[in-house]
């Protein structure tokens, strides 16, 4: 029963990114830097690399709800996170059959989801009129820092949760 | 079966498609607030907000007083003189609310436009995607706020109500206000000068109004609050101070930038404004339900 445990966890960050975004001293939020928290893109890749075998989904499943979820909760537009965490996590999903489970590959695999990510959600976004940006813009103001912020997120929560996941993964399949 | 796996992967992928575009197309229009199952999501999430934002507001209030310590002798100061002007002008106030207070017994009208009974609030949770600035905060349908009331902290206007929950409602800030989103406004004790705030300048940090009317009278300095034609807020509240005028890119009407009275960035404690005098927006949404 220890798949409960990651919605669970998904849930927990849910309510933390917005606690996150208070942290942020004021003379950051002033400048035009935006660093958007992805922290459940970032679990449910963890969760994609270390707890899915080849025939699950539990990683793109929890992914695009709490994907929805944070919209319904944060934003007044829904589907749009769902798509760009779904499309993400999926070529993640297709990436996973060439490459290994290692810290490496996830620190690559996840700068690509964000980059994948950020880039459909500043397209439909820009498409329905709610930012008006140029891309130069978005790239430097948007996309780096937040990259960034995230990898560092990844850094924190990578040596908790990478033996975890694979630990819950196995007793799980003894269950079974 | 590799040609049926491959078919039914690309069934997928078209049904999941369109899915999504019919979701986001209808989130557009639509106050997804106001169906149960979303309020209840986002009741149940805010709740959990509500048990982390006190420690957090804990941390975050005792490193601002370190920091409000360092400045207190300054300040100090400061309000040492103006408590001389603030006692005159307290003074003058009772007496002017006594005054009108009697006149408008004389001639029996008891609700006036710029009357409001506010609900007290405090935000629990920022959005952390901040193309959206919006907050949430702990009070919902059940305390009396609707969608599209107003809301303000202790120095002025802050935004308004897009979708209230039961326990929860979402507040719109007026940095992500657009032509959707329109305030009517007028210059504070000249209301010859009339117009709408439609928009946030996010290069220069201000508000923009436009003005309405042609009187030419419109400067720098000048105090704007809202006007209460719009029919949801009341008149007087205050949204900001004019700190430059220019025409707008036809040459017809004048634009000016307003500076926000209130600090939008560091909001914890708010007030929804209900006001008293019937309101035709709240009024009509009631029915349509």
């Amino acid at each position: 029963m220890r798949f409960l445990y990651l919605p669970l966890t998904l849930l927990i960050l849910l309510v933390l990114e917005s606690v996150a975004v208070r942290f942020i001293p004021k003379s950051i939020t002033i400048s035009d830097l935006i660093y958007i928290p992805h922290w459940i893109l970032v679990f449910s890749l963890l969760i994609l690399l270390f707890y899915d075998r080849n025939h699950t989904y539990h990683g793109i499943i929890n992914g695009v709800i709490f994907g929805a979820l944070f919209e319904l909760v944060y934003t007044d537009l829904v589907g749009v996170y769902l798509l760009a965490y779904g499309i993400a996590l999926y070529l993640v999903h297709l990436l996973t059959k060439v490459l290994q489970q290692n810290f490496a590959v996830s620190f690559l695999l996840v700068t690509l989801s964000i980059v994948v990510a950020e880039f459909i959600l500043y397209f439909i976004y820009s498409l329905v009129g709610q930012v008006d940006m140029t891309v130069n813009q978005f790239v430097q103001l948007r996309l780096i820092p937040t990259t960034l912020s995230n990898i560092l997120f990844l850094l924190i929560i990578y040596p908790f949760f990478a033996k975890r996941l694979t630990k819950w993964q196995e007793e799980d399949q003894q269950i079974k | 079966m590799p040609s049926f796996l491959r078919k039914r992967k690309l069934i997928v992928l078209f049904t999941s498609i369109i899915i999504v575009v019919t979701i986001i197309g209808y989130s557009i229009r639509a106050d997804e607030q106001s169906n149960i199952g979303v309020q209840f999501i986002s009741d149940t999430v805010g709740f959990f907000q509500n048990i982390v934002y006190q420690p957090v507001n804990y941390v975050i209030g005792f490193f601002d007083n370190v920091d409000d310590i360092r400045n207190v002798y300054k300040q100090n100061e400061v309000l040492k003189e103006e408590l001389q002007d603030y006692k005159s002008l307290a003074f003058q106030v009772n007496e002017l609310e006594k005054e009108n207070e009697e006149l408008r017994s004389l001639i029996e009208m008891d609700e006036a436009i710029s009357d409001y009974t506010p609900i007290k609030a405090t935000v629990i949770s920022r959005s952390p995607e901040q193309w959206f600035d919006q907050v949430k905060i702990n009070r919902g349908r059940m305390h009396g706020v609707e969608p599209n009331m107003a809301v303000t902290t202790a120095s002025g206007m802050v935004g308004k109500v897009i979708g209230a929950s039961q326990m929860t409602s979402t507040v719109q800030l007026l940095t992500g206000f657009d032509v959707d989103n329109r305030i009517s406004a007028v210059v504070d004790g000249d209301d010859d000068i009339f117009g709408l705030v439609e928009g946030y300048d996010d290069e220069t940090d201000t508000l923009l109004f436009r003005e309405m009317t042609d009187s030419g009278q419109l400067e720098v300095g000048q105090t704007i609050v809202s006007s209460g034609m719009g029919g949801v807020f009341p008149r007087g509240l205050l949204i900001g101070e004019v700190s430059s005028v220019e025409l707008d890119q036809y040459g017809l009407t004048k634009i000016a930038h307003i500076e926000p009275a209130a600090d939008l960035l560091d909001i914890n404690h708010v007030m929804v404004i209900d006001r008293d005098i019937y309101s035709p927006v709240l009024e009509n949404e009631e029915e349509e339900e």
